[in-house]
């Protein structure tokens, strides 16, 4: 579905990424994990157009990306730390932004954010809320929601739970991890959080300074390490494991 | 754009129009001169008023008006400066050139002269401009026009060696009151002013001789049919100073309107002018004016500067310049844009209108553009990653976000738009501007609030408009307060 081959990006002197091929399995859930500023979000970013690589392709659907980016776009959903919810729109309106542009009717609209309130578990009662007025847990699946709106093919997460309190980030967690199963579509996730990528992550792509130092299980990461960077990345964070 | 304006005004049918500079005897003069055309069978209207005299030149020049009245000085040393016109007969050669005749003098002089009050000159002991020599400390405010035209302070400075740097300009009329009560020592007067016995002021002898002639002169366009320079004609050594200086008292000092003074001159059978409109008859022509000024300016500066915020906001170079250049606009003093204005379009409405469009561009090209740019770059990614058109981004998600600010410069235009449509008077657009015009020349503080007391409430209404729109226009979940904690 999505691979990525010999890209790389610099922005001024920082090199952001590094030359680096990497291949996302379809209907599985890929978590890109690595210190912060190790070029996570760029590489993230990348995948949706929204940081075209210096050298390199982006591969959508066995497509060059940036051959049919409105469609790619359309067919994949994405989401961000702080949600990006439009606040002039009400979560209803930010949901159907794009069914509305596309002319469903107003039952259909009604009906796709009903089933995908119920999904991500977003109390019905609060659809014509502004964002201001939601929580930041109910903005995050507000987010969830206008991303999937369309059903797409991919969903693209960068650090969605990070700006959370910890308690809410439990409650989503566990919720999201069932929607993601629910629905087997190819997912990126980014984050920063080793606990948050052995709990939502098929595979993992562990990254430091532009470049992935290893990728597989956690099992792989753990007993196989690449790197001596690799168990001190893990052991750092080893008492939050669910080992 | 510009087209839409001009047409949006109102077209008249042909008459001869008469013009006048904005001040007393010019007025009493554009009245008779149009009376006299009027019963010699030409038909004739009279705009009154019309700020300086390159307003009205340009505008005798340029066929908005076929006459106005003039003075043989200012003829030879603001019109035609630096076209050597210092005899009749080049003069006269030289306003052909412009298409323009002149007529001989209508039987007085009025020239510049230096007034103080009688008192303070006695006290002094000052008799001539000479005398002014030896008193270096005294307080001269003139007005703008003589403070900078080459006939007036400079050349006056300049012969009699005068030592007085500190000189001023200030609106005439308000000088005359500055004199009256002793705030300043002198000032410029006109020969023919019935302000000077009123005000206890006496005039100083020019022993030099170094003001030129102004003698009173009619110009006229001379496309003008024969019978109607016929009629003018008749007019000369017809108004002697005496004369002259009693219709201006009539007008500045017994409270009669111009057009009864020069009735009277013209003694037209009943010796009546047309009764004057009562104050709610003026105020409602005045707001309709002034509101059709501000209307059309406005609403094209809107439909026009909107786009070029978000041009600006798209192509960053591209929108340096378009803010520069309204930038630029912005700074061109109102008195200045007009009077460029005259030779382009015309005086009244359309100069007033394209002025006002011009001044009202910045604040809402301005806001637009900040508008836009001020939204995060998180928002405008998340609609860039949608898959929306451009187009619909812009109207479903950036314009709304920027309502707020693009409000905030349409409502800064437009109280801005109220205020500067005042000076639309000088050029004959009428509005709040023209009781204000008048009333400071009359020294009428009834008249001057006239204008004042309307346009400072229309100020404040358009606010309260604009904040009762920005309730409507701008969306409700921007106007929230905070976000609510996490619960
Ligand atoms: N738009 C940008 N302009 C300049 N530098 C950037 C930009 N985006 C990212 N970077 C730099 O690239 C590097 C990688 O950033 P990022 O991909 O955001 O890292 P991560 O998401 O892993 O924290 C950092 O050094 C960051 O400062
Ligand atoms: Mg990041």
């Amino acid at each position: 579905m999505l691979e990525l081959r010999g890209v790389a990006k610099r922005f001024g002197e920082a090199q952001a990424v590094k030359p680096l091929s990497l291949t996302i399995p379809e209907g599985k859930t890929t978590v890109l994990i690595g210190p912060s500023g190790c070029g996570k979000s760029t590489l993230l970013r990348m995948l949706i157009g929204l940081a075209p690589p210096d050298a390199g392709d982006v591969m959508f659907d066995g497509a060059p990306l940036w051959g049919q980016l409105s469609e790619a776009r359309r067919r994949t959903g994405y989401v961000i730390q702080d949600g990006g919810l439009f606040p002039h729109l009400t979560a209803r309106e930010n949901i159907c932004l794009m069914p509305a542009h596309l002319g469903w009717t107003a039952t259909a609209q009604a009906d796709r954010v009903e089933t995908l309130a119920a999904l991500t578990r977003f109390p019905a009662g609060r659809l014509d809320a502004w964002p201001a007025e939601l929580s930041g847990g109910q903005r995050q699946r507000v987010a969830i929601m206008r991303a999937l709106a369309l059903d797409p093919d991919v969903l693209l997460l960068d650090e969605p739970l990070a700006a959370l309190d910890p308690l809410i980030r439990r409650g989503l967690q566990d919720d999201l991890r069932e929607v993601f199963r629910g629905l087997a579509k190819t997912i990126v996730l980014v984050t920063h959080d080793m606990h948050e990528a052995a709990f939502f992550g098929d595979r993992i792509v562990l990254m430091r300074d532009g470049s992935v130092i290893q990728q597989g299980v956690l099992a792989d990461l753990l007993e196989h390490p690449a790197d001596p960077f690799v168990t001190e990345f893990i052991r750092a964070q080893r008492s939050e494991l669910p080992l | 754009m510009l087209a839409l304006m001009l047409l949006a005004w109102p077209a008249q049918s042909w008459a001869a129009t008469v013009g006048s500079k904005a001040f007393t005897e010019g007025i009493v003069l554009g009245e008779i001169l149009t009376g006299t055309l009027n019963a010699a069978g030409v038909d004739a209207t009279h705009r009154a008023g019309l700020g300086g005299t390159r307003i009205v030149y340009e505008a005798l020049k340029g066929g908005d008006i076929d006459a106005y009245v003039d003075y043989t000085g200012t003829i030879s040393g603001e019109i035609l400066a630096g076209r050597r016109a210092s005899t009749d007969e080049t003069m006269r050669a030289a306003l052909r050139e412009d298409g323009i005749g002149v007529t001989g003098s209508l039987g007085f002089e009025n020239t510049y002269a230096i007034a103080m009050r009688r008192d303070r000159a006695e006290a002094l002991g000052i008799a001539t401009l000479s005398d002014l020599r030896a008193h270096p400390g005294l307080t001269l405010v003139f007005s703008n026009e003589f403070l900078s035209r080459e006939d007036g302070w400079p050349l006056l400075r300049g012969r009699y060696s005068l030592p007085q740097t500190n000189a001023r300009g200030m609106e005439h009329e308000l000088a005359y009151r500055a004199i009256g009560s002793g705030a300043i020592d002198a000032t410029d007067v006109y020969t023919t002013d019935a302000n000077i016995p009123a005000y206890g002021l006496t005039v100083l002898r020019d022993d030099l001789k170094v003001f030129p002639e102004y003698q009173a002169v009619i110009l006229y366009r001379l496309d003008l049919p024969a019978g109607a320079v016929g009629a003018l004609k008749r007019l000369e050594g017809r108004i002697d100073v005496a004369r002259m200086q009693a219709m201006n008292a009539g007008v500045t000092l017994h409270g009669k309107t111009e057009q009864a003074v020069a009735a009277a001159f013209l003694q037209d059978g009943s010796g009546t002018a047309p009764p004057a409109d009562g104050l709610w008859r003026r105020l409602a022509r005045t707001t309709a004016e002034h509101l059709t000024l501000v209307a059309i300016s406005l609403g094209a500066a809107i439909i026009v500067a909107v786009p070029l915020g978000i041009l600006a906001f798209r192509r960053p170079r591209l929108g340096q310049a378009v803010l520069a250049a309204a930038g630029v606009a912005q700074t061109i003093p109102s008195l200045a844009l007009f009077v460029f204005m005259i030779p382009l379009v015309g005086i009244g409405g359309p100069p007033a209108l394209i002025a006002l469009f011009l001044y009202s561009l910045l604040p809402i090209i301005r806001n637009t553009h900040a508008g836009l740019s001020g939204i995060p770059a998180s928002l405008r990614e998340s609609a860039e990653v949608l898959g929306l058109p451009r187009g619909v981004v812009l109207r479903r998600i950036e314009l709304p976000l920027a309502a707020r600010s693009i409000m905030a410069g349409i409502k800064t235009a437009a109280v801005i738009n109220v205020g500067t449509a005042t000076l639309g008077a000088l050029i004959g657009a009428g509005g709040y501007g023209q009781p204000i015009l008048t009333g400071i020349r009359l020294a009428d503080t009834g008249l001057i609030l006239e204008g004042a007391v309307p346009a400072a409430l229309l100020a404040l209404v358009t606010q309260g408009l604009f904040e009762l729109a920005e309730r409507r226009l701008v969306p409700r979940g921007l106007r929230l307060p905070r976000q609510a904690p996490d619960a």
